[in-house]
């Protein structure tokens, strides 16, 4: 059909009123005018919905405030505790008094099973059963055993670490009472050594000052010469002289015969005492001998002495020195040689700060995906729906006008989001939010090609609420923020790894918390445009199907 | 001086499509239209000519809705093809094979949640009606549909009449060659659907063809230059209603009831060149003859020969509605 260039529709009051053929127009022209009409049109609808418009505008600022109220902070409160001892001890209640001090509630319960029934029944988080009779001994056991809820996932490995480092660190105080104690007497034997090491100094010197004494003894004792020579001493001379004398003399032979008895006599006495004299000289000869050995056998003991003393002296010299080597005297050192403390990468230190990456991607994803499904929904119910697909139009235009619309909405719901976090939260304001904003808003691209998809495929809007909510839970499901993907096995986890809340999560906490660079996540963010085409091509063809149930 | 104007605007909408008059404006050409196994519409033939009103009459579920989705191209025919001015647009689908057309569906397709005067932008934006001429159209056509008051109402506030007549501006607005209503006065009280066929026929008056349905027609008969009867997957009759009438009102319609009841017996006796057509039905049965006088005298004849006892008999002239009815019915016995 033959097309015209350009034709004056009308003349009215002397004014032109040129319409010109849309052909005319460049297609690009078109396609934004259509592009800009179908945008307005939804935004229209959307706000003249007054669910939708309460929803769009107070849903993220009651949830950023409910959240941000809520878990700003980094306690854990109003825990309820409940313990059970067969026989306390001043050790368990002292480890009872830790646990009132801090923000716990602790009960002590009347038997095990009530302890534990606590638990279970949920009127007490963890349930400590300390044993019984609990004292520093070395033949106690000491084994505290704790029940939780294993059901309640997050809470209880939290609690349980959280007790268990109160309990250690009693523990720790209880250690470094014992080690200081050892410490002590260590330091007092290197002490006492010390003196012993002063005395048998001291008692060497005497025992060879000894040792040399008894050598001047024995050189004494060997220089003294008790052998008596043979005294020639002879009385027949004098009885000869005697005789002679009185025979020259002619003396009187009484007298000389006294003298000779005399003479006679001393003889016999002198040849006595000479005997007695050799006899005690003898005896004093061989008791020198004994001396001698004594003083040899003396002498060899205090050498021996000596060197036992010396050895003493070198064993205490290596006590000293092995006392003197131990380096650590700390008695904290020797309990905690090695002191573990969990710094935060992050700075930030609230139940927020860690939430705020899965609390955006959650909210971004729920209210994209419902958004989404939502709008389409209502277009597809709408009166409207079939002249849609008469216009000359195409379902490509139509696409990107509801993409832009949805988007639109989103980053109106996120400035809320963020504006509200900044000045009434005091969210740190960082060079990465910019990059988190833009990396949201492509995130919510994906949730919202999913979305349209979604509401395609199903009817109703109950059934594409459902349909929303399932895929919006089973993305959450298999993410970090339940379970940690550690626990699935490898292959599992390979393909968890390529769900969008999980690739999302995964930017978003490293841009917030780490400041990571954005040029680190080129991946990640492939892998996202990636599914917001691949999901663009399935809501074409939803959509594409829809037109035979019209 | 509203209707000088909107001459005017249609005058040089078709100007921009010029049209050749003589050469038809439409032609079906052997449709068939299958949804899976079964069968909707069996080679169809028909042909809509140019400034003409063009009425389908066809009982419900008969495809007239099919048969008009196929017109504009939102449904591809199973086989066959649809000419515009002797091109094959089916073949030839574009977006200014879209712009032909304007359509008016049963339940209206319209945002509710719009004002008239949004729609109706919106609408004319997605068919490329520049922003600057758009206002000043929509002007014109909400004083064609008598909608001038309720330019800033949301669509949601109009009455039934309103919003059927929002619909034909919807379609209208990017000025089709062809209007195609699909059954626009049906849930319409008589005074709503007299207003509606007296804005068809503006439309018309302003130079766009019209295409329209319905099961009733009667209502058709006034505005009409030609009307099909669908039925069966088939175009049975197409004629003016004036010629489909003469061709049925040759015969007069004998209406008679009798005990106990054997009709095909006494039909049977009478002379059958006189007949044109008969309907049996259990309680009594319809004869349409060009001599009443001489087939009253048969058929007292032969309940006499045949031991009727006459309840009730009636001579009367048919109205297009029982031409209709009779058409439909007798194909129905066929």
């Amino acid at each position: 059909m033959p097309e015209p260039a350009k034709r004056i529709d009308k003349i009215e009051q002397g004014k032109k009123i040129i319409i010109q053929s849309a052909h005319k127009e460049t297609k690009i022209g078109s396609f934004l005018a259509k592009l800009a009409s179908i945008i307005l049109k939804d935004i229209k609808l959307l706000v003249r919905s007054r669910t939708s418009a309460l929803i769009i505008l107070f849903s993220p600022l009651i949830l950023i405030l409910l959240v941000g109220i809520s878990f700003n902070s980094s306690s854990l409160y109003n825990l309820k505790v409940a313990t059970y001892s067969e026989a306390y001890t001043e050790l368990s209640d002292s480890i009872v008094s830790i646990l009132q001090d801090e923000q716990y509630t602790v009960t002590k319960v009347e038997s095990e099973e009530m302890c534990r029934a606590q638990v279970t029944l949920g009127e007490a988080h963890i349930c400590v059963l300390f044993p019984p009779g609990m004292t520093i001994d070395n033949s106690a056991s000491n084994e505290i055993i704790f029940f939780v809820d294993e059901s309640r996932i997050n809470l209880a490995s939290f609690l349980s670490n959280t007790i268990i480092s109160r309990i250690e660190t009693k523990a720790s105080e209880v250690s470094l009472d014992l080690t200081s104690n050892i410490l002590d007497v260590l330091e007092n034997a290197k002490d006492d050594t010390t003196g012993i090491k002063t005395l048998s100094e001291t008692l060497s010197s005497r025992t060879n000052a000894a040792k040399t004494g008894l050598g001047a003894v024995k050189t004494n004792i060997d220089g003294l010469n008790l052998t008596v020579p043979t005294v020639p001493y002879n009385f027949t001379f004098i009885k000869e002289e005697i005789k002679e004398v009185r025979t020259k003399n002619n003396l009187s032979s009484s007298k000389v015969k006294d003298l000779s008895e005399y003479v006679e006599t001393l003889e016999g006495e002198v040849g006595t005492y000479v005997a007695l004299i050799n006899d005690k000289l003898n005896g004093a000869d061989g008791i020198r001998g004994s001396i001698l050995s004594s003083i040899e056998d003396t002498s060899s003991s205090l050498t021996t002495n000596l060197a036992q003393i010396g050895e003493i002296k070198q064993a205490l010299d290596g006590i000293n020195s092995k006392i003197g080597s131990i380096k650590i005297v700390n008695a904290q050192t020797i309990v905690s040689p090695i002191t573990t403390k969990i710094e935060q990468v992050s700075s930030r230190n609230t139940h927020l700060s860690f939430l705020l990456p899965t609390f955006l991607v959650l909210i971004v994803m729920f209210i994209s995906i419902l958004l989404a499904a939502t709008t389409v929904i209502r277009e597809k119910t709408a009166k409207a729906y079939f002249r849609n697909f008469i216009t000359p139009t195409k379902t490509i235009t139509q696409l990107i006008g509801n993409f832009i619309s949805n988007g639109l909405v989103v980053t109106l719901q996120l400035i809320i989001l963020f504006g509200i976090g900044f000045f009434f939260l005091k969210l740190p304001l960082t060079i990465s939010t910019t990059s988190v904003f833009f990396i949201l808003l492509l995130i919510a691209g994906f949730f919202i090609m999913l979305g349209t998809v979604i509401g395609y495929v199903f009817r109703t809007e109950e059934t594409a609420t459902l349909g929303a909510i399932g895929a919006a839970s089973i993305m959450l499901f298999f993410s970090n923020t339940i379970l940690p993907l550690e626990t699935l096995p490898q292959t599992a986890r390979q393909i968890v790894g390529y769900n969008p809340f999980v690739i999302s999560e995964q930017i978003i906490r490293r841009l917030i918390l780490f400041n990571t660079h954005i040029s680190t996540f080129k991946t990640q963010l492939l892998i996202l445009v990636g599914l917001v085409a691949l999901f663009f091509i399935f809501a074409y063809i939803a959509r594409e199907a829809t037109k035979r149930r019209i | 001086m509203t209707t000088i104007k909107l001459r005017k605007t249609f005058n040089n909408l078709h100007k921009k499509r010029p049209i050749m008059p003589e050469q038809p404006l439409i032609e079906f050409s052997k449709i068939c239209k299958h949804f899976g196994k079964h069968l909707i519409l069996n080679n169809l033939d028909m042909t809509i000519g140019y400034k003409e009103i063009f009425g389908i009459v066809g009982l419900s579920g008969s495809g007239k809705t099919t048969l008009l989705n196929i017109l504009i191209g939102f449904v591809e025919p199973s086989k066959g093809k649809i000419s515009f001015q002797g091109k094959d647009i089916i073949k030839n689908y574009k977006d200014s094979v879209k712009k032909l057309f304007g359509f008016v569906t049963q339940s209206g397709s319209f945002y509710t949640n719009l004002t008239v005067e949004e729609n109706l932008s919106y609408f004319g934006r997605l068919y490329d009606i520049p922003k600057r001429t758009i206002y000043p159209w929509v002007g014109e056509l909400l004083a064609l549909v008598e909608l001038e008051d309720a330019r800033h109402i949301l669509a949601e506030h109009l009455s039934t009449g309103m919003q059927r007549r929002l619909d034909i501006a919807c379609a209208l607005i990017h000025k089709p060659t062809v209007l195609v209503l699909d059954e626009p006065t049906a849930d319409l009280d008589p005074v709503l659907r007299k207003e509606v066929l007296s804005l068809i026929q503006r439309i018309r008056d302003n130079g766009t063809t019209v295409v329209i349905t319905s099961h009733l027609l009667s209502e058709l008969e006034g505005i009409c230059n030609k009307i099909a009867i669908l039925h069966e997957k088939q175009i049975i009759r197409v004629g003016s209603p004036v010629a489909l009438k003469e061709a049925y009102t040759k015969n007069e319609e004998i209406t008679f009831s009798s005990t106990p009841g054997d009709y095909k017996k006494v039909i049977a006796e009478l002379p059958k060149s006189k007949i044109n057509n008969t309907i049996i039905e259990s309680n009594k049965a319809v004869i349409y003859t060009p001599a009443p006088q001489e087939m009253l005298q048969c058929l007292t004849k032969a309940l006499l020969k045949n031991d009727e006892h006459l309840l009730e008999v009636s001579v009367a002239k048919p109205s297009l509605e029982e031409v209709f009815e009779s058409l439909t019915r007798r194909k129905g016995n066929a």
